[in-house]
């Protein structure tokens, strides 16, 4: 009887099993993995969003330049809507579970960024750590590249944000999460790197950063303030320093630490920063740091010092805060009234930096 | 011994992911939460030596005959049923909310009953076992999990994304006081113990509780970064966004060189071996309630074939669950989530002191047969 019992009990758990088969699977080849994708301002009023997806193409070769993709526009009314249209223009199932790169059209960026990334992370099979870009001069025309030496398709976007591939000091890499903390923390703006393509041999170039403030683009940096901006973030996100040039000299940055404190005042609070980084002499004239090596460093401290400041003052008078000032200065004191206070307090903050340069090497010449 | 003692405690802290505790307390950051992770540990481990010192006085009794001792049949079983009551209800969320988390992450198309319907044969094959096969189910789970979940814990406090100026912001706001739903939810992490009420049953006559001391610590640092890690992560702001905010932290790291880059799939392992275990646990436990309900039930925490009845009860429960799980949607597992919570801390330190009291009650009739 008991036996009996049992042996039905096993039963209904495979029968159960059986009722799961064929309800949601779809087998690979059935699916169009979506490589990356763009999304755009339309230039028709009524729909605002013009969408791209690059679709990955299955294919039997691996090779350099064998990648092959299909790219799918379409202009809709809200992105969720134009994603649900493009499904009916090809014949697979869209699949966005490998989608790890999406980029905003500059245009789109200058508008409003946020539903688009509350979109985003509402989907459950965008991943939160999908890297976010600003395409410039928009998204369409980047996610359309196709890359001559491209092996998978959509990789080489891909390889750029990941950190086991290139690592460059002029690319910063938001992912989805940072950048949706950094919309709605107070006292943290968001940035997002901005991609372009580089025409003769169809890749891409990433070596600007575009500053937010909670919803749209307030200003672009050049590529050596992109390169100084990543190195002041770089103890927290990457291992990546890059160099710096103060002629004659370009030294390259192996290690930076970087102390703030923020003292409080009522009339000037400040920002006191202590840079301290280790570096190793990339280009100079021969012996010219032997002969003179604290003059060569106080050249050096000065000149970095110098260009931080200038820096950390331009992005103040944009009034964005993607350093964090903010919100180390709620950390640091009692600001029950955040969103009116801080911007004035932000506005007459000043900044007192100071660099130490430690040599570790001149290179294989004196 | 003491070892068993852990699991059942630790499974409990650990399942407060699934009974929504980070959403309640997130959203309460900066009206008390802080606080209210402070005091439990406290109130917790009073709470502990409280209970552990009670049962040591009934060797190898669970709740039932406990209470027999000293009370009518008839009080006896309202108190079961009322304790069934609870630890299925909190069963049943748990089901609900792992139920929507792989409909929503594993297999969206699916039909989400059809999963559930296999999860949970699964959980009422298990909980209808013996005593001691559960135990022993147990203990074998956490082990193989435990691993896991020490590798997400370090892999979410050494992400780049950590910014420990949020969390400095949260954690300065420990002087507001908890309202009862925030403290109630800190506090659940802290009364695992309470599913000793029938595993009493399995620990030998001469058993000692060491290193009470210890569970309440532990826990609190469970606690700690069940709370804090995801501020780090999301921000203060952003945070209170997310309806399952440990999957959306766990989505938000990567594992450069893992087989898999997304931490999720991990996550979601670890989350349904331990939402299935609490659920077994939690089974049997009302299983073995409803069974002392019946007029000459034999306690046998090692018997070879389950009885009849147990399938029987059991059968009622799946049908219970899933009637449940029908008419209510996300939004009513939240305020069943909170009331529960509530209900459930009110309940847990009545019978801890109840328990203490009668213990002490059982002492003094001994030394007053000693005496006479």
């Amino acid at each position: 009887m008991k036996r009996r019992l049992m042996l039905s009990f096993v039963a209904s758990i495979l029968l159960a099993g059986a009722l799961l088969s064929g309800c949601g699977f779809k087998d690979i080849d059935k699916r169009y993995f979506v490589v990356g994708m763009g999304i755009d301002k339309g230039e028709n009023e009524e729909k605002p969003y013009r969408i791209t997806l690059k679709l990955g193409v299955p294919s039997v070769q691996i090779d350099a330049g064998k990648s092959k993709t299909q790219v799918e526009t379409i202009e809709a009314v809200s992105i969720a809507e134009g994603v649900r249209m493009l499904k009916s223009h090809v014949d697979k199932e869209i699949d966005f579970g490998h989608c790890k790169t999406i980029l905003l059209g500059e245009s789109f960026a200058q508008d409003s960024i946020v539903e688009a990334v509350t979109w985003m992370s509402r989907r459950r099979d965008i991943q939160n750590i999908a890297a976010i870009g600003i395409g410039s001069p928009n998204a369409e025309d980047v996610i359309r590249v196709q890359p001559d030496v491209e092996r998978f398709p959509g990789n080489t976007l891909n390889l750029f944000f990941s950190e086991d591939a290139t690592e460059s000091s002029f690319t910063f890499i938001e992912l989805l999460t940072d950048l949706t903390r950094r919309i709605y923390e107070k006292g943290l703006d968001p940035y997002l790197p901005v991609i372009t393509v580089q025409s003769e041999d169809n890749t891409y170039v990433i070596n600007r950063v575009a500053l937010l403030n909670k919803e749209k683009v307030v200003t672009v940096l050049e590529p050596k303030e992109t390169q100084l901006l990543s190195q002041l973030t770089a103890h927290t996100t990457h291992s990546q320093f890059g160099s710096y040039r103060s002629d004659p000299f370009v030294i390259s940055v192996n290690g930076i630490k970087i102390h703030y404190k923020i003292k409080k005042s009522d009339t000037a609070p400040k920002v006191e920063m202590k840079i301290k980084q280790s570096v190793t002499f990339e280009e100079m004239p021969i012996n010219s740091y032997y002969s003179n090596p604290e003059g060569t460093v106080a050249q050096l401290e000065q000149a970095y010092t110098e260009d931080v400041l200038k820096l950390l003052q331009k992005i103040q008078k944009a009034g964005v805060d993607p350093y964090g000032f903010g919100l180390r200065y709620r950390a640091r004191f009692h600001l029950p009234n955040f969103d009116e206070e801080w911007p004035d307090i932000y506005s007459r903050m000043e900044f007192d930096v100071k660099t130490k340069v430690e040599v570790r090497g001149t290179g294989l010449l004196r | 011994m003491n070892r068993y003692v852990s699991y059942h405690y630790f499974i409990n802290t650990f399942s407060n992911i699934m009974l929504l505790v980070p959403y309640h307390l997130t959203v309460a950051r900066f009206d008390g939460a802080v606080l209210a992770i402070l005091l439990s540990p406290v109130i917790g481990g009073i709470l502990l030596y409280m209970f552990t010192s009670g049962m040591q006085v009934f060797p190898e009794k669970g709740f039932p005959e406990i209470f027999s001792l000293f009370y009518p049949k008839w009080l006896v079983r309202i108190l079961m049923t009322f304790k069934a009551l609870m630890i299925g209800t909190s069963t049943a969320i748990v089901v609900t909310s792992y139920a929507v988390i792989i409909t929503r992450f594993l297999n969206p198309e699916g039909n989400q009953y059809a999963i559930m319907a296999v999860l949970m044969l699964v959980c009422a094959f298990g909980a209808t076992r013996s005593t001691v096969t559960v135990n022993f189910i147990l203990e074998i789970i956490l082990i193989l999990n435990i691993p896991l979940i020490g590798f997400i814990i370090y892999k979410s406090i050494h992400t780049p994304l950590m910014s420990w100026d949020a969390i400095i912001i949260v954690a300065k706001h420990f002087y507001q006081l908890p309202s009862l739903l925030v403290f109630a939810s800190a506090m659940f992490i802290f009364t695992g113990f309470m599913n000793l009420a029938i595993f009493n049953r399995v620990l030998p006559p001469n058993f000692r509780f060491k290193h009470r001391w210890a569970f309440p610590l532990v826990a609190f640092l469970v606690l700690v970064v069940t709370f804090f890690v995801p501020i780090g992560i999301h921000g203060t702001e952003a945070v209170v966004h997310y309806v399952f905010l440990w999957s959306a932290t766990a989505d938000s790291l990567k594992m450069m060189y893992g087989f898999i880059e997304r931490m999720l799939l991990i996550f979601l392992l670890v989350i349904i071996n331990l939402s299935l275990t609490y659920t077994v646990v939690g089974w049997h436990i009302v299983l073995e309630f409803f069974k002392s309900l019946f007029p000459n039930n034999k306690v046998d925490s090692d018997e070879a074939k389950p009885p009849l009845k147990s399938y029987v009860i059991m059968a009622g429960m799946l049908a219970a669950t899933f009637l449940l799980m029908f008419s209510i949607n996300e939004l009513t597992v939240v305020f069943l989530g909170a009331v529960f919570l509530i209900i459930r801390m009110c309940s847990e330190v009545t019978f801890t002191i109840w328990v203490y009291v009668l213990s002490k009650k059982k002492v003094r009739r001994y030394e007053k047969k000693a005496n006479a």
